[in-house]
């Protein structure tokens, strides 16, 4: 026991350095599965006030910046609401309600990129709801407290998201590599899609997460591996997801709603 | 004034800018100066080797927790911590007597070589665990690099800055 106790406290640092270093390596490999983030709601949960008190200060010195994408957004959202309401029947438009929020956190460096907007449960925020912007998707919302919530951002190479091509509703599945931040990739795309860049590349709809037809981007490269029939396209973002501050949650109204207004149109 | 308070008004100095400032959302650039490495470079050459461990993990924790980074910059910071001898009897292998040496009053030419290699060493770790594959080695190259550039331009700066207040 002596001899235990001494060689204990001869090698202490060492012990102290192994056990140390085996929490922060830990903490790093936990980051990277979405779904053990405990610790990443604890986070959120902890740093809220000091993320909002951040927030408000940069979203002061950046209001005129913030202030244009508003009204750009606006004029946007505007634009395809007078388009939708010429429309016989809005099936994508109507089962969907957005509540807008602020990112207050958001990083990009990471394989498994995480995001905290400062709307939470109190907001009516819950998990598996979408998080867009008018010019593209930025993730989905993996946990919620009463006044902040944590997103998956699409720049996180655990989330897969359903897309396909606007001129010809060819479904793929959409994710980031890991690469660029402005661009991610479309895989499983038929060939009979005869792709070509520049494409537009829109939402799939096929979840109660994201509706369908937002935009997200267009295809820079269309390449078809060795053996296989499927396109991997490369898709350049509208978003640039770098530099985000306001986005709506998406709140997925049971599809019951749409069919009763439909029957009361009629 | 005392080591130990100035200590701590560098620290929340250094972490205050890294948060409130250095940050590549707000700033919308691609990577940022990790200044804050400063405190692990500018730590008492005399502190027992178990402080010296426990502070680093306190540094990288506050740092990981205000970038949602898991524990990307506390593996870092321990592993600084833990090899930081190594690196002191690197630069400063002339001084007579290491555990008599006090680092923030060393030369600045000495100070700046000591400052690039804990650095480099840091940035590397950082990056390699951002990165937690074999893949992308290119990437893990450019940013070791550009990163480390950047730090050390900024590390050198506040250095010069702050040159008279660390005596």
């Amino acid at each position: 026991m002596q001899k235990l106790l001494n060689s204990i406290l001869r090698n202490g640092t060492l012990l102290l350095f192994i056990l140390l270093f085996g929490i922060s390596f830990r903490l790093t490999t936990k980051n990277q599965s979405y779904q053990k983030s405990s610790f990443l709601a604890f986070n959120n949960s902890i740093s809220a006030p000091f993320l909002d008190a951040r927030h408000r200060f940069f979203s002061y010195l950046k209001r005129q910046s913030h202030n244009d994408q508003l009204i750009a957004e606006n004029q946007y959202l505007l634009t395809q609401v007078i388009t939708k309401n010429n429309k016989a029947f809005l099936l994508d438009s109507i089962p969907f309600e957005v509540i807008p929020a602020q990112i207050i956190r958001n990083s990009i460096h990471l394989n498994h990129n995480y995001l905290t907007l400062n709307m939470g449960e109190n907001s009516g925020v819950k998990k598996e709801m979408g998080v867009i912007t008018a010019t593209g998707i930025v993730g989905v919302v993996n946990n919620t407290n009463v006044h902040t919530s944590g997103v998956i951002s699409l720049l996180n190479k655990s989330l897969r998201v359903n897309a396909k091509l606007k001129k010809s509703n060819h479904f793929g599945s959409l994710y980031w590599d890991g690469n660029e931040p402005n661009s991610v990739i479309l895989s499983d795309v038929p060939l009979a899609a005869k792709v070509v860049v520049g494409d537009t590349i829109v939402t799939g709809g096929m979840s109660a997460i994201f509706p369908a037809e937002i935009p997200l981007g267009v295809v820079s490269d269309a390449a078809v591996p060795v053996n296989d029939n499927y396109y991997t396209l490369r898709v350049s973002l509208f978003q640039d997801m770098t530099n985000l501050n306001q986005v709506y949650v998406v709140k997925y109204t049971s599809a019951e709603i749409i069919k009763d207004m439909i029957n009361e149109n009629e | 004034m005392n080591r130990l308070p100035k200590l701590i008004i560098w620290f929340l100095t250094l972490l205050f800018i890294q948060a409130f400032v250095l940050d590549p959302m707000l700033l919308g650039v691609p990577f940022v100066p990790f200044i804050y490495v400063l405190l692990l470079i500018l730590l008492p050459n005399d502190w027992a080797p178990w402080v010296v461990l426990l502070t680093g993990f306190f540094i990288g924790l506050s740092i990981d927790f205000i970038y949602v980074s898991g524990g990307v910059h506390t593996t870092a910071c321990i592993i600084i911590s833990y090899a930081r001898p190594l690196f002191i009897r690197a630069v400063y292998s002339d001084t007579i007597s290491p555990q008599n040496l006090k680092i923030e009053q060393e030369s600045f030419g000495e100070l700046f070589r000591y400052a690039v290699f804990v650095i480099l060493v840091h940035h590397f770790f950082v990056f390699v665990f951002v990165l937690g594959s074999t893949e992308r080695i290119g990437w893990l190259l450019s940013a070791w690099f550009t990163n480390s550039l950047i730090t050390i331009l900024a590390s050198a700066f506040v250095l010069v800055l702050t040159r008279g207040t660390r005596r």
